[in-house]
């Protein structure tokens, strides 16, 4: 009958299926979570192909907001962690979720606006006196509006000079960076941002560098390896080679060497430091 | 004896639609039950056929107890409902639906479903699409699968309703040669004056689910009464 | 337009990566859409022609089961799935195995509910002529699948189709993994979220495709013989449908 027919492929997808997820890989793999802004800025794609060749270990990247990046972590689905939100870190580590952290590199924030720029804040030096400006002026600010690492920087300003934002002009978009970029754009709206993310959309929207350079708006980041004391299946030794690897002379002279748009994003810890800091 | 009954009750929603206290049916004889509709005519074959569990009572069937669910001995008893239910695909696909069931070999199958159509007169038709058919093909066809599993009782729920003249004269000869060259037992249902009179052997009658009348044999009118329907 | 400039690079260099995505997504949710017949159709059956205690409920949460947003599935799954959960220890998050749960949960309500509603409006007299006819219960229940064979496929071809669209299972219970759970329609979301629209709509272009072919594949077997949709009864019409 007919039906007989359409069986035949479908035993043979379902085995394929069977196959395929059980042989699923053999070699050693470990699971990376981190933020979309970091996985879409390629740099993982470019450091990851090298520490397989070098250790055999295979990395799956989950990319998802920092704030889910974070709880993964907590509930042991992943074996490590890569974040650039210093404070939900460090509660991380203090809660007992993740031991070792390291700083691995560091970028930058800035703060993008319409060409007309109604607030006047091209040029500051200043992201407290920018914020405090666009404020006052009521101009309209787009803002993440969820528990990623930008966001927490663009509370920590807002902390600073001490402004509450509310009102119709400050809008919280509950978005990734790109999609946030490109709502600004639509609104001629100011916007805090990552360069990586910038620097990827800066032909879709028509976004000017307003401020920049203020020591404020500096962006670490931290590798964080899962607990394996709560966690006891997570493969720690593979993890602590990760970042080892990332924070060695080798990883951190990649970092340096990555180009986005031929322009330098991420810039090594150990250049910042001199040495590499070790917190627990 | 084919069927012995005894004290059979089936209730529908409440209301008892068929108290049969004792009933006999032959074997190897051609026994009408007859009434008005909603007699439990139906339901009385139903029952006798193993297809319904009855709410109370017993039965036996060729000296041995009956039971709803017996399924080799409901292989013995085939009951051929009205209006047939024509499954997809041909009519030599619903002749040999019951031997595809029974597992019989292929050959064989095709054999005996080919004796049964053309018992019936429907061999032309097998491959013809089961639902283009026109009542008195279908019914023949409804006939040809029960009779080419060839069962040792076949019990047929108002045969000749719906059906032309020329159709009934076929599914008379059937059931005639039926009884006499295989001594096949036949019980079918039909209003109180009926087509089939001149090959019943005995009649019972049912009124409002209860057995009105046992044992007589046929109303005295011989004619080739042309049917007139439920 | 740029959108089908980019569909048509992709399909004629036959990317790497868009294989894969393909790959993914043809197993998952072929995977899920026929174990959702394999459960569903018995199922249908027992909820259209039977009756028992409890069986309006059932098809109650049969229909409700296909109004769920598949990012709510998809977070019950992780849930269930995590570490932290009660099936962590499985080791299914984040891949294929877990994502064709999750959209087996999506596709079984849809046959449920679709099939129990066909396989209700047969002929209430289809089970006693085939059990007079010798049909054991296993046979009764392949011959009610039979008559409403076209029905089924309906059912089939509808939850194939959401499961092969849905993002939030594939997300939250894939992890968008490249290479491992990264399927067309994540792949989408995240060609979208980088901006890449043109790209995106691409993506989505090749999944109508793919999904196109399988129905057209679905349709032809269907129908060898130009079979009518049959009532009983009637020997009219002429022309297939649905």
């Amino acid at each position: 009958m007919s039906g007989r027919f359409l069986c035949l492929p479908v035993l043979v997808v379902l085995a394929c299926a069977g196959c395929k997820t059980k042989a699923e890989p053999q070699k050693v793999t470990i699971r990376l979570a981190t933020t979309t802004s970091t996985e879409n800025s390629g740099l993982l794609d470019y450091l990851l192909p090298a520490f397989e060749r070098e250790t055999a270990i295979h990395v799956q990247v989950l990319a998802m907001g920092t704030g889910q990046a974070l709880q993964v972590a907590r509930n042991g689905d992943c074996d490590v962690v890569l974040a650039h939100a210093r404070k939900a870190e460090d509660e991380f580590v203090a809660a007992g979720f993740g031991v070792d952290r390291r700083d691995v590199m560091y970028n930058d924030f800035i703060i993008l606006g319409p060409g007309s720029d109604p607030a006047k804040i091209a040029g500051l030096k200043d992201a407290a006196e920018a914020f405090r400006r666009i404020a006052a002026a009521k101009s309209v600010f787009c803002s993440r509006g969820d528990a990623s690492g930008t966001h927490q920087k663009e509370k920590d300003i807002w902390r600073v000079c001490a402004i509450q934002p509310r009102g119709q002009w400050y809008q919280e978009t509950g978005k990734g960076m790109g999609e946030t970029l490109i709502v600004a754009d639509q609104k001629r709206g100011y916007v805090l941002s990552d360069r990586g993310t910038f620097i990827a959309f800066r032909r879709k929207v028509d976004l000017r560098v307003l401020v920049e350079g203020d020591p404020a708006l500096t962006n670490p980041y931290g590798i964080i390896a899962v607990n394996p004391a709560k966690c006891p299946h997570v493969n720690h030794e593979a993890a602590r080679k990760l970042i080892d690897w990332l924070t060695s002379s080798t990883g951190q002279r990649m970092i340096a060497e990555f180009r986005l748009e031929g322009e330098q994003l991420f810039f090594p810890w150990s250049q910042a430091t001199g040495r590499m800091e070790r917190r627990e | 004896m084919f069927c012995e009954c005894r004290d059979i009750v089936k209730r529908y929603d409440g209301r008892t639609v068929l108290h049969v206290e004792h009933l006999l049916l032959p074997e190897k004889q051609i026994s009408a039950v007859v009434g008005p509709n909603g007699s439990g005519k139906t339901t009385l074959l139903e029952i006798i056929s193993l297809l319904t569990r009855p709410d109370g009572g017993r039965m036996r069937l060729w000296d041995s107890p009956a039971r709803f669910g017996d399924a080799p001995l409901r292989s013995s008893v085939v009951m051929v409902m009205h209006p047939g239910y024509m499954f997809r695909g041909t009519v030599l696909r619903n002749v040999l639906y019951g031997l595809r069931s029974a597992g019989a070999k292929r050959a064989e199958a095709h054999r005996r479903a080919a004796e049964a159509m053309e018992l019936v007169g429907v061999s032309a038709l097998q491959d013809r699409d089961a639902s283009r058919l026109s009542s008195g093909e279908r019914q023949r066809v409804n006939l040809a699968r029960a009779i080419a599993l060839h069962p040792r009782a076949l019990l047929l729920d108002e045969p000749t309703a719906n059906v032309d003249s020329d159709c009934i004269a076929v599914i008379r000869d059937v059931l005639m040669r039926l009884r006499d060259q295989d001594g096949m037992t036949i019980v079918h249902t039909s209003p109180s004056h009926n087509a089939l009179e001149s090959v019943t052997d005995r009649v019972t009658e049912l009124g409002e689910g209860r057995v009105v009348g046992d044992g007589r044999p046929p109303s005295s009118s011989v004619s080739v009464a042309k049917n007139c329907g439920s | 337009m740029e959108a089908l400039r980019q569909a048509g690079r992709l399909l004629w260099n036959l990317d790497a990566q868009l294989l894969e995505c393909v790959e993914a997504s043809l197993i998952c949710s072929l995977a899920a859409t026929v174990a959702a017949v394999v459960i569903g159709a018995p199922l249908a059956v027992l909820l259209g022609r039977r009756r028992f205690v409890g069986r309006k409920t059932l098809l109650v949460a049969a229909h409700t089961g296909m109004a769920v947003p598949t990012v709510v599935i998809g977070l019950v799954c992780y849930m269930l799935l995590s570490r932290s959960g009660p099936f962590g220890s499985a080791g299914l998050l984040y891949t294929k195995t877990g994502i064709i749960l999750g959209e087996l949960a999506l596709a079984l309500p849809i046959i449920v509910a679709m099939f129990a509603s066909s396989a209700s409006s047969l002929d209430g007299a289809l089970e006693k002529t085939a059990r007079t006819l010798g049909a054991g219960s296993v046979r009764v229940f392949l011959t009610v699948i039979t008559e409403a064979k076209v029905a089924l496929v309906a059912a089939t071809m509808a939850a194939f189709g959401r499961v092969v669209s849905e993002l939030g299972i594939a997300m939250m219970v894939g992890g968008n993994i490249k290479g491992a759970t990264r399927t067309m329609t994540t792949a989408i979301a995240l060609e979208t979220q980088k901006g890449e629209f043109a790209l995106g709509l691409g993506l989505g272009l090749v999944l109508l495709l793919i999904a196109l072919g399988i129905n057209a594949a679905a349709w032809a077997i269907r129908l060898p013989r130009r079979q009518v949709f049959r009532r009983q009864g009637s020997g009219q019409g002429g022309g297939d449908v649905l």
